[in-house]
Order: structure tokens, then C-alpha cells, then sequence
């Protein structure tokens, strides 16, 4: 599975977390991130916010359904931008 | 209509009933079918609101202001959300108002137990979209305080420090609350920002509706509702009259104030933030005589640092220029409550756990404050004051901590004004009384007096039925102002007052005869009362002065002073 690490200043607050889930929304896949075991839906603001992903966090990706290497690709370049 | 006039002038305009949303029960629901439609309709009308809201602001506030309603829609349109929210109405049977107030909590709470600040603070975000959906469900529009029309007068049961802080003054022509009195917060806040304000009028938000037209006389707490031509006409040009007056008091911008007999006062504004200032210094305040800090803390979600509060206290001293500003340090307790400090509850708020007590036992807030007044002083002209000075005790301690505060800065390098007075609040009898002694340890007094009618007479200034004890024309409560005044100046110290007696154009005289040297007030009081003092001879009054400190009761006093 695919590991991403935070290494944004400011963790990922509103606005990083409303980029993805827009990204995602786009896609039909069923996206998920996995912290501490617990699985958070990718495509609910309040859950990506409700992580409370802090710089240095490290998460886990699970995507399942159509097109997932397109949309895993897609995910990484908006995490490579927030981290800069 | 009547009730207590707390903010002067006269507004004409149109109603604005600041709604509360009920608070809603479970109920157990017959057709699910039914619910679920209720709450898909209640969702979409909400996105349209904040379509809108987003569009519109974008235009007024720019793109980056206005994406919060971009967020907001996301937090609507989030399928974990709204899930939830069917989940609840199809497996319990619930009704869709409490199904929707159950996941708002789950949410709220989640994001409330998080130890980084900014999703605790995301928690109100989730707040605000789980009042659009409610108040959509039951149907009662709730537009927003900071969204109204100009000429808009608003009618709540109270105003809290978030209410106030989205007034536009440019809008709001009056203000009219149920609770409240002279001396509460959203009173200060009208007063300050110049807004003509009356309450204490009971079940107030049911007599109107939105749109009613209304006159509120700010002068004696009259409240006209759908006035006829006649008396609209009257309230019209009186409007027009105290515009004028306005308009010639302009003329005493740039003039010094001093009395005939040449002795030169000090008039000076109360403010309560940043954005005060702005009505100070167009209403040609010579300094700042109160800026109560107090407000930085409630207006806050945690305790604001020390660099936020530098970054505060700098920039007031440096809009004043060289004006002073004196900077009370915190007086929260007793009507002002913060709400992230646990304070105890306690039977007589006003006596208790307050103000330099509580700053004297939590060392370390008291110090973060002090040492960004130090650092802000060498932008300015700064003095330091401390509220609720009862006993020299207090006075001696909060010294001492101030010189720890310096000689910490010192050793790190840190720079600091050599040239800071520091002052203490009179305002309870004891320090009145005291003030012989008192004097010696500090460089000025400033007379609290809202606190010190409420102490000296025991009268619970926030009690609409004590109305009548309250008053500052009780004479132990001049001549305990007489007494300090004199006491100060055997001292060769300075005295200002920065109660609300201090912008009383009745007492100005008396207090002017009694060697009072600085008055701050609210802002829109400082032009009238400069062309007061400038119209007195302070030799003269010597003899009003005596009078009044012989007189036996109140009513003796507003006779002699020719006061209602």
C-alpha cells in the first residue's frame, strides 16, 4: 500500500483537505486513508479534518475501483504540492 | 415604550429581530419517507444561501475572504454528513431537526477535543452550518447581523461580544435588547461605536416584527413603534437638529481643552480594540484614558500571547502617536466572562475571583501581558494601570511582578520606555479611602466609577430593579471622588476618571471643581464636553462644588445641578 508522509508546515487543514476531496469527487472509486489502523472516507472533508493530520504524519492510501492508479497519481501530486 | 436610554442619540430605520432558534426535541416519526425529503430540501435551500452568500461577498470582499462559504459548502455537501443524518431519521425513527442536531454535536465535539487550536476553532464552522440547516427546518429565517441593510435598528434579547463584533456601525442606526443596562457589555460596545442604544425592555423581540418602523430615542430610552406623520416628522428633524449640533461641535477639533481660568485638562477616549480607534481619533481624543485590555482575552478562543498582544498594544500606541494610552491590564470576572478560563461559579461574581486577584495568583498571565506592554512602550507614549486595587498589598505585589517582568526583558535585551507611568483604578471604597497612602506608590489614580457607585452602595449594578440606588449623584459617592482628588494632589500626583460619570455633562462641572485632570470617555462624548470645560471658570464653580458636597441626599444634588 502507499504511504504518504505530511510535510506541510500547517498539517492538513481546510483547504488542503478541500482540494483532495474535490479532486476526488470527480471519480467514482471508493478512497480511503488509513492512520493508527482507523480508516477515513478521502472523500469527506469533515473526516480528512477530523485526522488532524499534522506535519509528520504519515498515512496510508487504499484506493479500490476503477482507474485507481490515475487517481493514486492524481492524490500524490496534490500531497507533493502542499508538502512544496 | 420606555426603558433605559444606555447609548445617546436618536435612530430611525427599519426593524432587524436578531431570531433564537428554539431548541429542539426528539420526537418519534411516522413516515421516514417524509423526514427524509425534509431534510434533503432544508440541505439544498442551505446551499443556495451559501451559493449566494459566496458570490456576493466575492464581489465585496474578494476571492479569498469569500472562500469560506466555498468550505462551508463542503462541509454541507460532505457524504459522511449527510449520511449520518439519513442514517439516524431511517433507523431510529427520528425526527429530522434531531437527527440533524445529533450529527452537528458528534462533529462539534470531535473537532472541540483536538489539541491543535485550528480544527477546535473548525468547530464553529460546523456550528454555523448546523444552524442554517436547523433554522431552514423550522422555517425561521436567521440572516446574519453583519449581512444587515443601512438604517437597520436591532431588536435581540442580548448582544454577545461575536454579535457585536459583526456590527457595521454604518449600517446599524440603533440597537434595542431585552437584557442589559448602562453599564453591560453591548452597552459599552454602542457607546463606543456611537450607535444610540435603550434597554431593559422586556419580551421586547415579540413586540416587533421585521421591517416594523421604529424610533429609538437614545436620550430617555423612548421606543416609538410605527409612528404617524406627525411624530415621525418631530423625531425627523430632531434627527436632523442633533446632526447639526454634531456638525458645529466639528469646529472644536484642534482646540486644546482649558478652562477659562486657564487650567488645562486631558479628554480622552475608552476604547475596547483596534477597531475603536479610528472613532477616537476622528472625535480628536487627546490619548487614550481606558483601553480595556479585558477585551483582547474574551474576544479570543485561548489566551493570546505575548507577541499577538505586542503586536495590539504596539499599534495602538503608535496610531496615537505621542498621545498617551493607558493600557488596563486584564479585568475579566464579574459580568466579564472568558469563556476558556474555567472560573468557578460563584454567588457574588462581582466580589470574587477577579480582575488583579486573579492576575496576582495566575502569575504567568499577568506577566505574559506585562511584558508586551513593555515591549509595545517604546512605540509611545504608555501608562499601565490596574484594575481593583483594594489594599496597598495588591498594589506592592503587582509592582514587584511589573519589576520582574523589566529585569527578565533586560537580560535578554530586550528594550523597554523608561518613561511608563503606572496608575491603579479607584474604584473600590477602601482604595478611596486609602488614597493618602496609595498615592505614594504610583504616578496617577484613574476613578472606576461603575464599579465604585455599585461597591460604595452596595447596589448590584446589573439589577434593573435597583435602578434608583445606582446613581452617581449619591453624595458619599462624590465626596469619596472629592476626598481621592485631594489625596492624589497632596501627592503631586494626577487624577483622571474613566467611568461613564466622567462624559456626564451635568457632573463635568462638579468634578472639574474638585481638581479632576483627565476625563476619558466614549468618543462621542469628547467634543461636547471640550466645549463644556472650555466654557468654564473652574474658580467659579467653587462654590456649585461645596454645595454639592453638603448636600444630604441625591435629590438635593440634582436641584442644585438642575438635573430630571
Amino acid at each position: 500500500m502507499t504511504k504518504i508522509k505530511i510535510l506541510s508546515e500547517h498539517g492538513v487543514h481546510a483547504r488542503p483537505a478541500s482540494l483532495i476531496v474535490n479532486a476526488l469527487l470527480k471519480h467514482d472509486c471508493e478512497v480511503n486513508f488509513i492512520k493508527d489502523g482507523n480508516k477515513y472516507n478521502a472523500k469527506s472533508i469533515m473526516n480528512i479534518m477530523g485526522m488532524g493530520l499534522k506535519n509528520g504524519d504519515e498515512i496510508e492510501l487504499e484506493i479500490i475501483g476503477e482507474y485507481a492508479e490515475t487517481v493514486e497519481k492524481e492524490l500524490l501530486d496534490i500531497f507533493n504540492e502542499l508538502n512544496g | 415604550m420606555k426603558g433605559i436610554a444606555v447609548s445617546p442619540g436618536i435612530g430611525i430605520g427599519k426593524v432587524f429581530i436578531k431570531e433564537e432558534l428554539p431548541e429542539v426535541e426528539r420526537r418519534t416519526i411516522e413516515n421516514i419517507d417524509e423526514e427524509i425529503i425534509k431534510i434533503e430540501n432544508a440541505f439544498e435551500k442551505v446551499e443556495n444561501d451559501l451559493n449566494l452568500l459566496f458570490e456576493e461577498k466575492k464581489v465585496k470582499l474578494g476571492e479569498e475572504k469569500a472562500q469560506i462559504f466555498k468550505a462551508h459548502l463542503m462541509i454541507l455537501k460532505d457524504p459522511e454528513f449527510s449520511d449520518r443524518i439519513r442514517k439516524n431519521i431511517k433507523e431510529e425513527k427520528m425526527n429530522a431537526e434531531y437527527a440533524n442536531k445529533l450529527v452537528i454535536d458528534e462533529f462539534v465535539n470531535m473537532f472541540e477535543s483536538m489539541d491543535d487550536e485550528y480544527f477546535r476553532q473548525r468547530a464553529l464552522d460546523i456550528k454555523d452550518i448546523g444552524i442554517r440547516i436547523k433554522s431552514k427546518l423550522l422555517n425561521i429565517n436567521t440572516s446574519k447581523l453583519s449581512e444587515v441593510e443601512k438604517g437597520t435598528i436591532v431588536i435581540a434579547k442580548d448582544l454577545t461580544p461575536s454579535d457585536t463584533a459583526q456590527l457595521n456601525e454604518e449600517n446599524v442606526s440603533a440597537i434595542i435588547t431585552e437584557f442589559g443596562g448602562e453599564t453591560s457589555h453591548s452597552a459599552i460596545i454602542a457607546n463606543t461605536l456611537g450607535i444610540p442604544g435603550v434597554m431593559g425592555i422586556k419580551n421586547i423581540t415579540n413586540e416587533f416584527k421585521n421591517d416594523d418602523l421604529v424610533i429609538v430615542n437614545g436620550n430617555d430610552g423612548t421606543i416609538i413603534k410605527n409612528p404617524d406623520e406627525t411624530i415621525l416628522n418631530e423625531y425627523k428633524e430632531l434627527l436632523i437638529e442633533e446632526e447639526s449640533k454634531k456638525e458645529l461641535l466639528k469646529e472644536m477639533i484642534g482646540k486644546e481643552t482649558i478652562s477659562l481660568d486657564g487650567k488645562k485638562i486631558e479628554i480622552s477616549a475608552n476604547i475596547a480594540s483596534l477597531k475603536d480607534i479610528k472613532n477616537a481619533l476622528k472625535n480628536d481624543a487627546e490619548g487614550v484614558g481606558l483601553f480595556r485590555s479585558e477585551f483582547i482575552y474574551m474576544e479570543n478562543t485561548k489566551l493570546p500571547t505575548e507577541d499577538e498582544q505586542f503586536e495590539i498594544y504596539s499599534e495602538a500606541l503608535r496610531r496615537f502617536e505621542n498621545k498617551p494610552v493607558v493600557i488596563r491590564t486584564m479585568d475579566i470576572g464579574g459580568d466579564k466572562e472568558v469563556t476558556y478560563l474555567d472560573f468557578e461559579k460563584e454567588m457574588n461574581p462581582f466580589l470574587g475571583y477577579r480582575a488583579i486577584r486573579y492576575c496576582l495568583n495566575e502569575v504567568e498571565v499577568f506577566k505574559t501581558q506585562l511584558k508586551a506592554l513593555l515591549r509595545a512602550s517604546v512605540y509611545g507614549k504608555l501608562r499601565i494601570m490596574f484594575p481593583m486595587i483594594s489594599s496597598m498589598v495588591e498594589l506592592k505585589k503587582a509592582k514587584e511582578i511589573f519589576e520582574e517582568c523589566k529585569n527578565e526583558l533586560k537580560e535578554e535585551n530586550i528594550t523597554y520606555s523608561d518613561d511608563i507611568e503606572i496608575g491603579i483604578m479607584i474604584e473600590v471604597p477602601t482604595a478611596a479611602i486609602m488614597s493618602d497612602k496609595l498615592a505614594k506608590e504610583v504616578d496617577f489614580f484613574s476613578i472606576g466609577t461603575n464599579d465604585l457607585i455599585q461597591y460604595s452602595t452596595a447596589t448590584d449594578r446589573m439589577n434593573a430593579n435597583l435602578k434608583d440606588l445606582y446613581t452617581p449623584y449619591n453624595p458619599g459617592v462624590l465626596r469619596l471622588i472629592n476626598m481621592t482628588i485631594e489625596n492624589a494632589h497632596k501627592e503631586g500626583i494626577w487624577v483622571g476618571m474613566c467611568g461613564s460619570v466622567a462624559g456626564n455633562q451635568d457632573l463635568i462641572p462638579v468634578l472639574l471643581a474638585m481638581g479632576l485632570d483627565e476625563f476619558s470617555m466614549a468618543p462621542t462624548a469628547l467634543l461636547k464636553s471640550r466645549k463644556l470645560i472650555n466654557s468654564l471658570n473652574i474658580e467659579e464653580l467653587q462654590v456649585l462644588r461645596n454645595k454639592v458636597l453638603d448636600a444630604a441626599d441625591k435629590n438635593e444634588i440634582k436641584a442644585i445641578l438642575n438635573v430630571n
